[in-house]
């Protein structure tokens, strides 16, 4: 088993120094909204922005602060299914961290337990040991309902099928997070995110009317519409073409470097994951290797 | 957009099934609407067409007594004569305030209208003594307007003259001065004989069973039927009226034979007691209907619970906790009952004649006018009603998918 090595910083309660919701950190230092056109031209060009600085350019949350803090922390992680009477380690003790501003690509064949680890990671799912602390909050043991507190806001969610509401307008699958958190909506805040992922002239459509490259697009803005702190992306580029996946990590990429969001993914695409700035490999549950991406030395700085 | 916005968009999503299950429920709350209106409009039909009667007792031959009401109130057939003499005997009883003598009989004629037993048309003749019967039913005038003008009684002896209700005048397209031709058959002969007569008058409009009514003079209608020395009712108006007295006067001539005397609560009593065997079993069909409609909606609501497994992991995984999605599943239960509550209402209200004539044509309702009342009250219970079928036939389905837990709620719509 494979762990990253904690820096002094690292080891600082994120309780208290992490950022529990995103925006309660960069709302201060977020610029105004801008255009979204860099992104625009970056997504529709399918390639990795050529700004990677905090400047902000390209979306509507604003740029960027440089706060490299763990916003999740899991050690020991078990989880075990039974199946009649055959127990499945599913993870069998599993350290990580995530910090802002950072990608981490979880790899590993079929069955490894990237699903496993994910769902926890996101609080979908609550391990049967170990210890996990996410955006700044202590999650373990807690049930369903508490588990969707710490979701709430916090942790963006884009997945494989997309699982975009059919009956919803683009627009209003992308408002729905705000309306659960009963926030008010904002359809000029919607449009702006949407002009991020380059689908504002999309806002009425119904999903069925979209490609599949462009409904994973409106899963990115609507898991973004909170402003998270974390991004968790579930084989997403696994219905989409060459193209369009490379184009969805390249938003992804951009994210992280105007939004300073957390961005764990987990993908069959060795290329794909190249991307991000570590990528870690699962195998019977464990971790087996840790490898640098070629995000490695250009965004991620230890101890924040 | 609240969750009420996103309950209806999610059955706008699925607009046949939605379609469909309202239909269903629209089904169960316009026969339910119909059969309240019905129970109410019917009673008060019962109440207007025997307080306009004019008598608060009458004097009949003998016999079954839901024939008597029907007979009285709408003419019927197998009728039963009395004697004259009972007439004459009863009007010296001390107690009376007024008394009229009243002879029923069926004429045939072509075409549509009434249907006796046999399937053949007729038209009530009612042989009246004018003078004391309009001592019972002051509130009898002629109608005015085109074809009706100049209208008036016929004379006490005239052979020839009818005055016809406000309704057969209209069924039968007869103005004041044309020729209506009645066909009766006179006792002891087979041959049906046809009489000229002429319309001197049309009445209007009461709303009881004269609107349908041809009357003449008694001795007339019994010349017509060669019944010289017989009635159908003697009708009275008691100085007092209370049960004290009715059973009295019941006591005194109940001796006579082939005499029943029949109070207007009595029959009031029959011609509801007739109605409610009916109306149970209409209601017990409702019920039903009902049941099958919130089964239905169940049945829909959890299908697309089932169906939607994948959306609602999905919005638990983004934020909704249980209490939201128990509230939007609940309220596309709420919002297809409240629908379909609207939808039968308005089918009710639409529907109401049709009931009516179909009730007619089931049952000898014995009324005139309007049997099904629909009353504001009635509608707006009709939607109550349909609200709590939705708040209670949305409890399980809206509990069931709360219950999903996201991780296997995601996986399960894959």
């Amino acid at each position: 088993m494979t762990s990253q090595q904690s820096s002094p910083a690292d080891s600082r309660d994120p309780a208290t120094t992490g950022p529990a919701h995103r925006s309660d950190v960069l709302e201060a230092a977020l610029p105004p909204a801008v255009s979204g056109a860099t992104l625009s031209s970056a997504v529709a060009a399918g390639g990795v922005p050529a700004s990677t600085g905090g400047s902000g350019a390209g979306f509507p949350h604003g740029g960027p602060t440089v706060d490299r803090s763990p916003v999740i922390i899991a050690r020991g992680l078990v989880r075990h299914y039974h199946r009649g009477s055959e127990t499945v380690r599913a993870l069998d003790g599993v350290d990580l961290d995530v910090r802002s501003g950072e990608m981490v690509a979880i790899l590993g064949p079929s069955g490894s337990g990237k699903t496993t680890l994910i769902n926890l990671l996101s609080c979908l799912d609550a391990p049967d040991a170990g210890t996990l602390t996410v955006a700044g909050r202590p999650v373990t043991g807690l049930g369903e309902e508490a588990l969707t507190a710490v979701r709430r806001g916090r942790i963006g969610f884009v997945f494989q099928k997309f699982h975009l509401l059919p009956a919803l307008t683009v627009a209003e699958n992308v408002e729905l997070p705000q309306l659960f958190l009963e926030q008010p909506i904002d359809r000029a805040h919607t449009l702006e995110v949407l002009r991020a992922v380059d689908l504002e002239n999309r806002a009425t459509h119904l999903p069925r009317e979209l490609s599949g490259g462009q409904m994973q697009r409106v899963a990115v803005a609507r898991a973004l519409i909170t402003r998270p702190a974390i991004l968790i992306a579930d084989e997403p580029t696994g219905n989409l073409d060459r193209a369009n996946g490379e184009a969805l990590f390249a938003l992804f990429r951009r994210l992280i470097a105007q939004e300073g969001l957390a961005v764990v993914v987990t993908t069959h695409n060795h290329h794909l994951a190249e991307q991000a700035d570590r990528i870690i490999t699962l195998e019977d549950g464990r971790i087996v290797r840790e490898e640098r991406g070629c995000g490695v030395g250009e965004r991620v700085t230890e101890g924040g | 957009m609240g969750y009420f916005r996103l309950a209806l968009r999610n059955l706008a999503h699925r607009p046949l099934r939605t379609a469909l299950t309202v239909t269903g429920i629209g089904l169960a709350v316009a026969v339910a609407v119909s059969l309240i209106g019905f129970n109410l409009g019917y009673r008060q039909s019962i109440h207007t067409s025997i307080d306009k009667l004019g008598f608060q007792v009458m004097l009949m031959a003998k016999g079954c007594p839901y024939e008597a009401a029907t007979m009285m109130l709408k003419g019927g057939t197998g009728l039963l004569y009395l004697p004259t003499s009972t007439f004459d005997e009863v009007k010296m009883d001390p107690e009376l305030a007024a008394i009229t003598p009243i002879f029923v009989g069926l004429a045939q004629k072509e075409g549509g209208g009434l249907r006796d037993d046999e399937g053949g048309a007729f038209v009530v003749l009612s042989g009246i003594d004018q003078a004391s019967f309009l001592t019972m039913k002051p509130w009898l005038t002629f109608a005015e307007g085109p074809g009706r003008e100049g209208g008036r009684w016929f004379a006490p002896e005239a052979a020839n003259e009818v005055v016809m209700g406000f309704e057969v005048a209209e069924y039968e397209q007869r103005k004041v001065g044309d020729t209506f031709y009645v066909t009766v058959t006179p006792q002891g002969q087979t041959e049906p004989q046809t009489h000229e007569m002429k319309v001197v008058g049309i009445l209007d409009r009461t709303g009881t069973q004269d609107d349908g009514t041809v009357f003449l003079p008694l001795s007339t209608a019994r010349r017509l039927f060669n019944r010289p020395d017989e009635l159908t009712i003697v009708g009275v108006k008691l100085k007092e009226f209370s049960g004290v007295r009715l059973r009295e006067f019941e006591k005194r001539w109940a001796k006579l034979p082939e005499v029943q005397v029949v109070s207007l609560q009595q029959v009031k009593t029959t011609l509801v007691s007739l109605v409610e065997t009916a109306q149970t079993m209409i209601a017990a069909v409702a019920v039903v209907a009902i049941i099958v409609a919130v089964i239905g909606v169940i049945n829909t609501i959890l299908m697309s619970v089932v169906e939607r497994t994948g959306e609602i992991g999905i919005m638990k995984a983004i934020g909704a906790t249980r209490g939201d999605i128990f509230q939007i599943i609940w309220l596309e239960t709420l919002a297809i009952c409240l629908g379909g509550g609207l939808l039968g209402c308005v089918g009710a209200l639409l529907g109401a004649r049709a009931v009516e004539a179909a009730l007619r044509l089931l049952i000898d309702v014995g009324a005139h006018g309007s049997i099904v009342a629909i009353t504001p009250g009635i509608l707006l219970g009709a939607l109550g009603g349909a609200a709590a079928l939705g708040v209670f036939a949305g409890l399980y389905p809206a509990w069931r998918a709360a219950s999903l837990r996201p991780i296997e709620a995601i996986r399960e719509g894959e």
